[in-house]
């Protein structure tokens, strides 16, 4: 994979993280002062010792101390699990299968505004009400988590399932080695998605995104991660290395788009009704997105394209935040959505990129009580579970995942900033 | 001045001589002008309301802005987006709680500013400024100020942070509305009741509050229209769970439910009703 | 007020005497005190709070502020955002006009003509605002789409150009923020033409003016005052506006509310957020500094 990998990091953002914080602001004479001491002490730890608020968490005696409440609190973003009038059979069964209640809420938008929700509890050293939580690896707050130690560490020697069958894509990922805290959902790609009807010859690149041919009925991205690394993209840059200067660039060619009017507006994971309603021709866009778009007849003429370039690729992951009142109940549930029967049912809604490998043979020979679920959705999906099961982008050859990109690792807020300080103007500036 | 009288017009005022033909055709523009005026109002929400009544083919159940056939499956199922149900009677609950308080609080407050003048009441000067402040301030600064109170305090976002903002900008347009209605009022009645031996307490529930009633209603009513409709604010200092305006706008990323537009039906026909409620209260008036 | 009360009851003047004392004193400070706290605690202190954000230095992960005196930190970002503040400026301005041009003649109807259904006329004015302006507002997005009923039609007819689209552009964004805005303006219009004296208006009829002269000398000038509240109450909530750009907008018209909302929710960069609202409120206290100074503090509140 063409992961970043640290080598000896412990992760990608090491605790001196905090400390770059105060010194970009603070002019030299200020950090000489008392006043630079405290400020510092705060954001490394109000804990003495500098100790993080999950040290004695998580770790193998604590996980043998917890026991089952039968109730679980799952926080996910919306429209990412099978869905049969109302109901999820994925998570039925599991209740059938458990007894754990599992009160499923759709509640997270984007990891900023879910962050600020959770964040005052986090701070208190309360319970946040959620036991799993999904949040993506692109954006700050995955790592603002880890590193501020309000995650709970697993127990692999509790997920048999995720041991023997999550795939190469989600196992050890550059961003939580060795899986300490996370455990994937799904995975997807940001590329470029163009209505065929109205774009004759798309070619194969990302180039598109500027073509002049298209001014106005472009749709870019307003999430600055995401778009920042299509800029890089599009300079040939691999993201995942690149530097200040490289982003500089990108800042500029994407500042020239917008200043040739090319862009229609940036938009959050809205783009894809602007696509369908036809107000944008080709946009960035996620993966599942088209899938799911493509369901519907009417907007069969959505098409994915995998540029020459590559594809970024995000996880979105399932954790369990500190001060989680049923974490063991978490962790199962969590194992068990890598059985490949539940990834089958989940994946045939879903159509992200599959975790699981195995879910493949699931879908089109159910071995289990998959069966009776996937033959129930099929109306509901209106298409054969083949038609999943044989897409390369629910389950990508490893050289397509090897072509793929990861986001920049960034070292500290430092870095974070001055990525978003390049980017955000172009976004949200005039 | 001499008074001209025609034969078909009769007692025609220097006003209506000097018109004459031209009146006649004045008198529809205005008219006709306000009723386009609020059907542009009502515009969009004939339109939400008729897709309401949209059907939806295939895929998420999204609002789809192409018309595919009538039906009333979306009334049925009102409640079948758990969040979003949840969402609407936290909005209700949310409005009922502030705008009691909101009420309570505006009307003393009116009553303070009307009776008493600046002498005997020090500080007027700056309460009225305060209120205008308030009912000018943009949302957006009322709301950030509010997000760093509570993240400075560390109170957790919830119920409570909603209805303490929601009292707060309520507050002022009660105070305006009711002293409105308080300025008109006659104190005569009040000594009356003096005289009669009532005591303040007595003479305020007996005399003054029936008599403001009309005004306390209304900005009760808008105290109510502003905290069911308030999503700046709320966005700011919502906690885990999200009132409807908030829950809508997140929803519009990937599409919003057919539902929203059922429950903006129903808000709306709510809305109509205090209409008409208004004319047969006026109508018994007289 | 009746004065031949007091006079026909001459006891009373002595039972008023009598009652007077600590209850009555204080009374204006009872009764104002419960709203006083509430708006002091939530409104005010958070404002200052504000104010003293804006000078601190905050760690988007943790959202710990700490005072540092920034004092640079509010030029840097008016010097990031001008565009957007005078952006913003612009449409909320355009917006109030359209708003006034249109609300003053409704306004004057019911008003003059409303009669009894006054009360109808007004919630009728308002019950499309019950209505969530998030739903309002996407409706519009709906309505002013490409592929929409209304462009659709304009362009079978050849009356538009066949690339004309009106979404994503600054017209549409003026058009959503006019349309969610006026309320704001035509209630306290209302509350001013209402206000007018019927008797000087008869009075110029009497005088031979003729219905150009009467609206321009007789109902302009004493509206003024609620016309510049109505413009003061509509501009400002529109300056600080963001939803309808973000509905309706595209690139290059982003309002200075865009990027406060994402200074506080998504970047955390509370400082600088607190900055951008400090400016903003500035401008509404001057605008409110003026009414006052033209106006006079007295009758600032009876337009409202």
């Amino acid at each position: 994979m063409a992961a970043n990998d640290e080598g000896s990091n412990d992760g990608i953002i090491d605790p001196s993280f905090f400390r770059g914080l105060t010194q970009r602001r603070l002019s030299r004479r200020q950090a000489l002062t008392a006043g630079a001491g405290l400020a510092s002490s705060l954001f490394l730890a109000t804990r003495a010792g500098a100790s993080l608020p999950n040290v004695g968490v998580g770790t193998k005696s604590w996980w043998a101390r917890q026991k089952l409440h039968h109730d679980v609190n799952f926080a996910n973003w919306p429209y990412y699990i099978d869905v049969l009038k109302g109901k999820h059979p994925s998570l039925d069964h599991f209740t059938a299968a458990t007894r754990i209640k599992v009160n499923y809420q759709e509640v997270i938008q984007d990891n900023a505004s879910f962050y600020a929700k959770i964040r005052p509890s986090l701070e208190a050293g309360q319970a946040t009400g959620y036991d799993i939580m999904v949040m993506t690896n692109n954006n700050p707050e995955l790592g603002y988590l880890i590193e501020l130690g309000w995650l709970i560490p697993l127990d692999h020697a509790k997920t048999p399932n995720f041991n023997k069958y999550a795939g190469p894509l989600v196992t050890n990922p550059p961003f939580d080695p060795k899986n300490k805290y996370t455990m994937a959902w799904q995975s997807g790609w940001t590329s470029v998605g163009y209505n065929s009807k109205l774009v004759k010859n798309p070619g194969d690149s990302v180039d598109i995104l500027f073509d002049k041919k298209y001014a106005g009925k472009v749709g870019m991205f307003s999430d600055p991660f995401e778009l920042g690394s299509v800029g890089l993209l599009a300079l040939g840059i691999e993201p995942a290395t690149s530097t200040e200067s490289d982003w500089a660039k990108a800042a500029k060619k994407l500042q020239l788009q917008k200043s040739d009017g090319i862009v229609a507006s940036y938009y959050d994971q809205s783009y894809i009704q602007h696509l369908k309603n036809g107000d944008i021709v080709v946009s960035q866009c996620y993966s599942g997105d088209i899938f799911q778009a493509n369901l519907n007849s009417k907007y069969e003429d959505l098409t994915l394209m995998v540029p020459k370039e590559g594809l970024m690729i995000w996880t979105d992951n399932m954790v369990i935040p500190l001060h989680a009142a049923n974490p063991l109940d978490a962790l199962t549930c969590m194992d068990y959505f890598y059985s490949p029967l539940t990834q089958s049912v989940v994946e045939y809604y879903n159509d992200y990129i599959c975790p699981v490998p195995e879910a493949k043979q699931q879908l089109l020979h159910p071995k289990g009580w998959n069966a009776a679920a996937l033959k129930a959705l099929k109306p509901e999906i209106g298409l054969p579970t083949t038609v999943t099961a044989d897409s390369l982008v629910v389950f990508p050859s490893a050289a397509r995942i090897k072509a793929s990109h990861p986001y920049y690792p960034f070292k500290n807020q430092e870095e974070i900033t001055a990525w978003t300080n390049l980017f955000l103007p172009i976004i949200q500036g005039a | 001045m001499s008074i001209e009288t025609t034969p078909d017009v009769v007692a025609k005022t220097p006003r209506e001589r000097s018109f004459g033909r031209r009146r006649k055709i004045g008198r529809f523009a205005l008219p006709t002008y306000s009723w386009l005026v609020i059907a542009y109002l009502v515009f969009p929400i004939a339109i939400m309301i008729v897709y309401s009544f949209n059907r939806i083919i295939g895929g998420l159940q999204l609002v789809s802005f192409s018309w595919n056939g009538f039906t009333t499956l979306w009334y049925q199922q009102w409640s079948n987006v758990p969040g979003l149900t949840a969402a609407f009677w936290l909005s209700i609950r949310l409005a009922l709680v502030s705008t009691v308080i909101a009420t309570v609080l505006g009307t003393f407050l009116a009553i303070a500013l009307v009776r008493y003048r600046s002498n005997k009441f020090r500080g007027k000067v700056a309460v009225e400024q305060i209120l205008f402040l308030n009912i000018a301030a943009p949302e957006i600064v009322m709301g950030a100020s509010l997000l760093g109170l509570f993240v400075t305090l560390n109170i957790g976002r919830g119920f409570v942070t909603l209805v303490l903002a929601h009292v707060m900008f309520s507050i002022a347009y009660v105070t305006v509305t009711v002293r409105a209605r308080l300025a008109g009022f006659d104190r005569s009645l009040e000594e009356a009741a003096y005289d009669l031996g009532a005591n303040p307490l007595a003479t305020f529930r007996l005399v003054t509050l029936p008599l403001i009633m009309p005004g306390v209603l209304a900005g009760a009513l808008m105290a109510f229209a502003l905290s069911i409709d308030d999503f700046v604010t709320s966005n700011f200092v919502s906690g885990s769970s999200d009132p409807f305006p908030v829950w809508v706008y997140g929803a519009t990323r990937v599409g919003i439910p057919p539902q929203v537009f059922v429950f903006g039906t129903f808000i709306f026909m709510v809305g109509i009703g205090f209409a008409f409620m208004s004319i047969v209260l006026s109508r018994k008036k007289t | 007020m009746d004065e031949s009360v007091l006079t026909d009851h001459p006891g009373s003047v002595e039972k008023q005497r009598h009652s007077s004392g600590w209850g009555k004193k204080l009374a204006p400070y009872l009764l104002s005190l419960p709203a006083g706290v509430w708006l002091l605690l939530l409104f005010i202190v958070p404002l200052c709070i504000l104010l003293i954000q804006s000078l601190e230095t905050c760690s988007p992960a943790t959202g710990q502020c700490v005072m540092t005196w920034s004092w640079g930190e509010l030029p840097r970002q008016v010097n990031l955002y001008h565009q957007q503040f005078i952006t913003s400026l612009i449409f909320a301005a355009i917006a109030t006009v359209i708003d006034l041009v249109i609300s003053f003649p409704i306004a004057y109807w019911i008003a003059f003509y409303g009669g009894r259904r006054k009360n109808f006329f007004l919630i009728m004015l308002l019950v499309p605002f019950f209505v969530s302006f998030i739903i309002r507002t996407i409706v519009w997005e709906f309505i002013l789409s490409n592929n929409g009923f209304i462009l659709t039609f304009l362009r079978h007819q050849h009356l538009v150009p066949a690339g004309f689209h009106v979404l994503g552009t600054s017209y549409a964004v003026i058009a959503g923020l006019a349309y969610n805005y006026l309320p704001f303006t035509a209630l306290p219009l209302y509350v001013a033409i209402e206000r007018i004296d019927r008797r000087v208006l008869d009075a110029a009829y009497d005088l031979y003016a003729n219905r150009r002269e009467a609206f321009l000398r007789v109902i302009l000038p004493l509206s003024m005052p609620g016309i510049f509240a109505a413009f003061l109450l509509t501009f400002i909530p529109a300056f600080g506006d963001y939803v309808n750009q973000e509905i309706l907008g595209g690139t290059g018209n982003t309002m200075i509310g865009t990027v406060i909302q994402n200074s506080f929710l998504v970047n955390f960069d509370y400082a600088g957020g607190a900055s951008l609202s400090v400016v903003l409120l500035a401008v509404a206290l001057v605008g409110i500094w003026l009414y006052a100074r033209l106006l006079g503090t007295s009758t600032i509140n009876e337009y409202l």
